[in-house]
């Protein structure tokens, strides 16, 4: 169409111009607000900040009894000069395409892309100062923002507003760079909560941590700093060539990711959904994971964490109970692909590679459980085979030390009182990839187990069977089982009676009479025990009648 | 002065004269505990503390007991960041001679680690004269603050040396002008008018701390120096009389 008709079809101006756009004040409110829900969110995102800008050191330090009450973060990154603090900093989103792109200086992928980070730590104070100097530059420049402008409740025309900088000679060597960001007049609620004290100490809940506790909790869990030193092995799988370290002090006390003490791999390996590629590693400390927001798989995308951890609800989606979930912890690493993070960075978008991810993961909980679950089994039978016998304890380290015992004895509910049979046993560690020899050994009273880990081989020393498996009285017949517990010089502690299983404490000294065969010991017992439950009143003749017995054998 | 260089001479005065004469001050001071506990201030540079953290490894304070002096804004900021508590930021000799109500609610201390040198000092003429008056403004507030269960104090300075002279009997009238009842004032004439050489300055200063800790009702329990290149560092426990 010519500019003529155009014109015609419009009509003629009458007048021209331009009309500002006015973005009102609780954008930045709704923006800070909605996004950044918890304080230690938006420190993760001062943090990511300073990652972004090559730092490799950060401290943060908390004065919570000093007035006005600050929070001070300083790293040593490459810092901003002017220009630069306008262009990034105060240009509030200023968004930056996500890439995979490897910084050559400090070979990190950037995390910032949406250009909001800055405001998060808006309103948890009253004032904000920005104190950075850039590297090879000579000047410090000291910002002060008044974030309570931006909650006032009034609108005005954010283009219009200004905030005062000084430059100064920084004391600094040129090739430094630092940036101070100073949080003045933390709001009292989070001073309430930092400072909170529990009576009761509890690992359960980050919610029943104490504030700082839980503040130092969320900030290991989700921003780029190292694994613990003793995680060697997580560090080298997860840390891709060459990537600067960033290491983190809080009140001094340097800071690492939360890894559960003695959590053991169960899985690690390399997986691709779609469009993205993966890196991931399983583990359980092979009890329930404290706290319990940190069971689950951990993703985290460019090195920060997204969310809590997450279990893919596997439970809700596959409709089983699956009893182990809450043994399990780790991390998955995005790797590759630029996979969509909602601008919380709590959360996934829901596209076909998070879906095939989600599935993925899905069924290896329920693979993982069903491995730990065969594990407890397991366990349950070498423990119940080894019982509660003087040897046992050497023989649990040694079995544990072989990796023949996963889960700790309080966490397999062992029976005491139930033998286990060398079959079974033997199945048990055959399983587990080791071989078996029996071996019946007449000087040993308690059967018990002796491991090779470089043989690869358990000796199973079977101590002869002194007990009938089934014993008879007064028409009445019972099976038999021995077992060993704390005893007293009463005959009542030598046996205990369960419907019609008896279980004979070996360890009393009635089985060590001589005089009299194991058959008839066994007699005399269960008689005297059934003579107490029938007449209790008559205890006292009982146990006279025992001791003398006694005396004269 | 490099940066580097400030690094070295702290931590070489550290452990071969700071640590082990603090240690031996700290037994007359907390004789039982085997924590000290010993309340610090410390006049240091933002990157340069090092003497803060062996003390603390030594059991002889905690990082809560510890009060940072910094006279520059940005290096306050930094010492923030790793969670110290750093007092006003200013020279400390105008401030501590014009006793500042926000200095004097901190004192008093039990080691007064007064390290000019870690100032970034100047080397013009009557900077030590105002050192030394500065270390009786402190030595005063220390009094001043004085609590029951402060038996004495250690005082640790360490300043520059420089070719300029130190005008003794001029510093001595600007001492005898904060009059103490029952104190008759540094004889002036018992002093070397003007002393220049590191032997004589040394002396001077020793003896002008000592008579600075009477006035104040303070007894010398030990008084050493040592003087490396450029630097004069003395350290002087004083205890209460009576």
């Amino acid at each position: 169409m010519s500019q003529l008709a155009e014109t015609v079809q419009k009509g003629r101006p009458i007048s021209q111009g331009t009309i500002d756009i006015e973005v009102a004040s609780n954008v930045v409110s709704h923006l800070s607000f909605s996004i950044y829900r918890n304080f230690a969110r938006a420190i993760r995102e001062l943090i990511s900040n300073a990652y972004d800008a090559r730092a490799t050191e950060v401290h943060i330090g908390l004065y919570l009894k000093s007035d006005p009450q600050k929070v001070v973060i300083r790293d040593n990154g490459v810092g901003m000069n002017l220009e630069e603090m306008r262009k990034r900093l105060f240009r509030i989103g200023n968004a930056t395409l996500p890439t995979e792109e490897i910084d050559p200086v400090s070979k990190r992928k950037r995390i910032g892309e949406f250009g909001v980070g800055f405001l998060s730590a808006f309103p948890y104070c009253d004032r904000l100062t920005v104190v950075s100097k850039k590297v090879n530059e000579d000047a410090i420049i000291d910002v002060s923002v008044d974030t309570q402008r931006f909650f006032s409740g009034v609108s005005f025309n954010v283009t219009e507003f200004s905030v005062p900088y000084v430059q100064y000679k920084s004391d600094l060597p040129t090739k430094q760079g630092e940036t101070i960001l100073t949080l003045e007049g933390i709001k009292p609620h989070i001073v309430k909560d930092l400072r909170q004290v529990r009576q009761r100490r509890s690992t359960t809940s980050i919610d029943r941590f104490e504030g700082f506790r839980k503040f130092r909790w969320s900030i290991c869990q989700f921003v780029p700093i190292e694994y613990p030193p003793d995680r060697k092995d997580l560090a080298d799988f997860f840390t891709y060539d060459g990537r600067n370290p960033l290491r983190l002090w809080l009140d001094g006390e340097e800071l690492f990711r939360n890894v559960p003490k003695d959590a053991q791999i169960l899985e690690k390996g390399e997986k691709s959904f779609g469009s993205i590629a993966t890196r991931y590693v399983i583990m359980s400390p092979m009890e329930p994971v404290e706290p319990q927001e940190a069971r689950g798989l951990q993703i985290r995308v460019r090195d920060v964490g997204i969310g809590l951890p997450t279990d893919f609800d596997v439970i809700k989606l596959k409709g089983r109970v699956l009893g182990k979930l809450n043994y399990i912890c780790g991390e998955i690493h995005v790797t590759k692909g630029l996979i969509p993070v909602m601008i919380h960075r709590d959360s996934l978008s829901y596209t076909q590679s998070v879906a095939e991810m989600d599935s993925f993961f899905r069924n290896q909980f329920t693979a993982l459980n069903a491995k730990l679950d065969n594990w407890a089994k397991g366990d349950r039978t070498i423990y119940t085979f080894i019982g509660d016998t003087p040897d046992s304890r050497r023989s649990m380290k040694d079995l544990r030390a072989a990796n023949l015992l996963h889960l700790p004895r309080n966490r397999v509910r062992a029976i005491k009182t139930e033998m286990a049979s060398v079959q079974r046993v033997t199945r048990v560690i055959e399983d587990r990839g080791f071989t078996v020899e029996v071996e019946m050994s007449k000087a040993r009273r308690y059967s018990t187990l002796e491991v090779y880990p470089e043989k690869k081989l358990v000796r199973i020393l079977e101590a002869p069977s002194k007990i009938q498996t089934r014993i008879s009285l007064m028409g009445q017949v019972y099976q038999t089982s021995l077992g060993e517990w704390k005893h007293t010089k009463s005959i009542e502690s030598a046996c205990r009676i369960e419907r019609h299983k008896v279980i004979f404490n070996v360890g009393h000294p009635v089985f060590k009479l001589t005089r009299l065969d194991e058959e008839t010991i066994k007699q005399l017992v269960l008689g005297i025990t059934l003579l107490l439950e029938e007449h209790p009143r008559k205890k006292m003749l009982l146990e006279r009648f025992y001791l003398l017995l006694r005396e004269t054998l | 002065m490099l940066k580097r260089q400030a690094e070295d001479y702290k931590s070489q005065l550290t452990e071969k004269f700071w640590l082990p004469k603090v240690q031996k001050y700290a037994k007359l001071l907390r004789p039982r505990l085997r924590d000290k506990h010993l309340k610090i201030l410390t006049l240091t540079s933002d990157d340069n503390y090092c003497e803060t953290l062996r003390f603390i490894e030594h059991r002889l304070t905690s990082k809560d007991e510890i009060f940072l002096w910094t006279y520059d804004h940005h290096k306050r900021m930094r010492l923030e960041a790793e969670r110290f508590q750093v007092l006003p930021t200013a020279k400390y000799e105008d401030t501590i001679i014009n006793s500042s109500q926000v200095i004097s609610s901190h004192f008093p201390f039990e080691i007064l680690n007064l390290d000019f040198f870690a100032q970034d000092p100047t080397t013009e003429e009557g900077r030590v004269e105002l050192e030394i008056e500065s270390v009786e403004a402190t030595v005063r507030l220390q009094k001043m603050k004085q609590t029951e269960s402060l038996k004495g104090f250690v005082t640790i300075y360490t300043t520059l040396f420089d070719g300029n002279a130190v005008d003794v009997g001029k510093l001595a009238n600007r001492l005898n002008s904060y009059h103490v009842d029952g104190w008759a004032g540094i004889d002036g004439s018992a002093y070397p008018g003007s002393v220049k050489t590191m032997k004589e300055k040394v002396n001077v200063i020793e003896r002008l701390l000592a008579d600075i800790s009477k006035k104040y009702g303070y007894e010398v329990a030990g008084c050493n120096h040592v003087t490396p290149t450029e630097i004069i560092s003395i350290v002087m426990a004083v205890r209460k009389l009576g």
